[in-house]
């Protein structure tokens, strides 16, 4: 159980945070592809979500091959995932892990070359699943022409690390380095050896699921977790000048989330054929998972207390402790659906949806905006001038997901007993759930302007005040008591 | 360093065991299964894939249709599967071990097509399903696959397997509609969806 302490993390104060270095361009780049991808990603979102009611509305384009629902709801997904949350989350691990390296060499191309070589991949593969070129495996759709050089970025973005780790001056090690150094390893292996494993050795049969399940729940808690998490023991002990309350959580949360999380997907698909004890193994493993995240999320917790108050004004702190929370609710709602007594019911439906919704829309969305809010004026030299914006970007996000998620949990609750009953045709059962498939459109509708309204607050870039790294003030978007909405 | 060797070494270690437990395991265990031969009827189960089916994988996955349809049936205590009558029996391994891609799926916003093939076996209605949804039920959910069709002019004889439409799904007239070569394989695909057989780890439930 050594896992370093952060304390350190805090001798990297807020003025050291000034970025000269040739990373700036790199970073920028997965800023920059990263919200462009959620755009992307939101807008195909919502023609799917316009495409569940009315399949057949002229609005939705009904007889477009490369504009039907099974093409254009997985492109959203994986834009979500592999465009927004994977390049926003690369592009702040290079910011965290060159800030606490403190190398003088940082290699600054090879994340650069990453960056190039990891757009041309979403490139072909929207290209590719658009255009009827799809895996049919849900979070995999990805041609291996797609597929290989997001994995190829992947596997520079992880020698760069390792290797920036390994030759760094400062010295011992943080919580934060660990994560993301365990996130970048365990997605090269899961995503190379899943696509590899499927789309090069095409191996057939039942074991293809097993596969694919088993990268789901790498993808979500060895990818997306460990970057998240990485993320939040980074920024907020920096934002509130303060270190982290307890080391010893924080291995909790390390150890048990590297341990449990790779067995957590199987769970998705549970009565499916597969092995008795994979299937047992994979319910226990994402009831375990949320011993590590409760660690996580009381660590916040105790770090942040006695600053609470600093969440109103300080947003980008807002949206990071608020991801973190999001998260332990996501990951306690997780295990209690996984039972066995509950799945029964809930597997299949909307329901299922919204869990990873939770966590795509709530964790990883609102920490990768918070990331961007503390590093992007650090980046360029600017602080934030319409805070106002930041804040209604803050609201209409968390309405989104609450709409999203409550919507779509009642709904599949109502689609679940509905299908536990067969003397309820199956066309009843999509008939008693269509009131809220509109909930769902106007669910979509609020991400995309959520979605907007954090590009417009990115583009104010242009027109922010501009800010040095010397200066007293630090640049975070504060919002001023007078005009705060409270 | 030390303590970084002992991260990297240790989550290695732990990533790795559920990489062989969850990938690698299932893969070595399903990798010796071999089909069953009813000792009196001599009757293989699962059944060899037809050819013409072997290209209908390609279509189910380019259009996602495993986005809305599952393809596996749960056994009783797992859920309502059975009782719902989209199989007798739940599916089990096996019934998978000639397929060349599995679509499991996790959604049923459309209904299980594990034995679709079992329910219906005329090729002309799932070319009607799928060229117009909304002629079986008018409030469906299901997209149109119209591109997956071809309107012709009649040339002599109509095609064999032009699709019997009115209304306003009528072709022109001296026109008809006809399945493109990714339709027929599509619905060779579905229609030998059947795991109907027997499988003796998998008995039909006898309530």
């Amino acid at each position: 159980m050594s896992v370093p302490n952060q304390t350190a993390d805090l001798q990297l104060n807020r003025a050291a945070a000034g970025n000269g270095s040739v990373l700036r361009g790199p970073i920028l780049l997965f800023f920059v592809s990263g919200l462009f991808w959620l755009l992307i990603a939101v807008a195909l979102w919502l023609l799917s979500a316009f495409q569940v009611t009315d399949p057949f509305s002229p609005l939705v384009f009904p007889d477009v091959a490369w504009l039907t629902y099974g093409r254009v709801y997985p492109v959203a997904m994986d834009l979500l995932v592999y465009g927004w949350a994977s390049m926003i989350g690369v592009g702040t691990a290079i910011w965290i892990l060159d800030r606490m390296a403190k190398n003088p060499f940082p290699g600054g191309y090879l994340p650069l070359l990453a960056g190039i070589i990891w757009n041309l991949g979403l490139v072909f593969g929207v290209w590719g699943v658009l255009g009827g070129g799809s895996t049919g495996k849900e979070w995999l759709e990805f041609p291996l022409y797609a597929a290989f050089p997001i994995w190829l970025a992947e596997i520079i973005m992880a020698i760069w690390a390792v290797a920036l780790v390994i030759g760094r001056r400062s010295k011992g090690g943080y919580i934060s380095q660990a994560f993301l150094l365990t996130a970048f390893i365990a997605f090269a292996w899961a995503y190379g050896s899943a696509n590899g494993l499927l789309q090069f050795f095409k191996v057939s049969g039942a074991a293809e699921p097993a596969i694919q399940w088993w990268y789901f729940g790498c993808l979500i808690s060895l990818w997306l977790t460990p970057l998240g998490v990485g993320i939040v023991y980074h920024f907020v002990p920096l934002l509130i000048g303060r270190p982290l309350y307890s080391a010893k959580l924080a291995a909790i949360s390390f150890w048990g989330i590297v341990a449990f999380g790779g067995w957590t997907g199987i769970a998705q698909i549970l009565g499916a054929p597969l092995p008795a004890w994979n299937q047992t193994a994979s319910v226990v493993a994402n009831v375990l998972l949320v011993i590590p995240v409760l660690a996580f999320a009381t660590n916040l917790h105790l770090t942040m207390k006695g600053s609470f108050d600093v969440i109103k004004p300080n947003l980008a702190l807002r949206f990071l402790v608020t991801g973190g929370m999001v998260f332990g609710l996501a990951s306690i709602w997780n295990a209690l659906t996984t039972f066995r007594s509950v799945n029964r019911i809930l597997e299949f439906t909307w329901a299922v949806t919204a869990r990873t919704d939770l966590f795509l829309i709530g964790f990883v969305t609102l920490i990768c905006f918070g990331a961007i809010y503390y590093t992007l004026p650090r980046l360029v030299g600017r602080s934030w001038k319409y805070t106002r914006l930041i804040q209604w970007h803050f609201w209409f996000s968390i309405i989104a997901l609450g709409t999203l998620v409550f919507d779509l949990t009642i709904a599949g609750v109502l689609q679940g007993f509905g299908q536990m009953d067969p003397k309820v045709p199956f066309a009843a059962v999509i008939d008693i759930i269509r009131p809220f498939l509109l909930g769902y459109e106007l669910a979509a509708v609020f991400i995309g302007v959520s979605a907007l309204l954090g590009l417009a607050s990115f583009l104010t870039v242009f027109v922010n005040p501009a800010w040095a790294p010397d200066s007293k003030e630090a640049p975070e978007p504060v919002i001023n008591e007078e005009v705060s909405l409270a | 360093m030390n303590r970084l060797s002992k991260i990297i070494g240790g989550g290695f270690v732990l990533f790795g065991l559920s990489w062989w437990g969850l990938a690698v395991y299932p893969y070595l265990s399903f990798a010796t299964l071999k089909a069953n031969v009813d000792p009196n009827t001599k009757e293989v189960a699962p059944p060899d894939i037809p050819g013409a089916a072997q290209q209908g994988y390609r279509v189910y996955a380019a259009n996602g249709c495993v986005t809305c349809h599952s393809q596996f049936v749960r056994d009783k205590s797992e859920g309502g599967d059975i009782d719902r009558e989209w199989g007798k029996r739940r599916t089990v391994a096996r019934d998978y071990m000639k397929d060349d891609q599995v679509f499991l799926g996790v959604s049923r916003f459309g209904p299980d097509l594990t034995n679709v093939g079992v329910r219906q076996k005329d090729a002309q209605w799932f070319y009607r399903y799928l060229y117009d949804p909304r002629l079986f039920d008018p409030e469906t959910t299901m997209p149109s696959y119209r591109w997956l069709f071809r309107d012709q002019a009649i040339a002599g004889q109509p095609a064999q397997n032009a699709l019997k439409l009115e209304g306003a799904d009528a072709p022109r007239p001296g026109h008809e509609i006809v399945p493109t070569a990714e339709a027929e394989a599509l619905v060779a695909y579905l229609l030998s969806l059947k795991r109907d057989y027997a499988l003796p780890e998998a008995p039909v439930s006898q309530q």
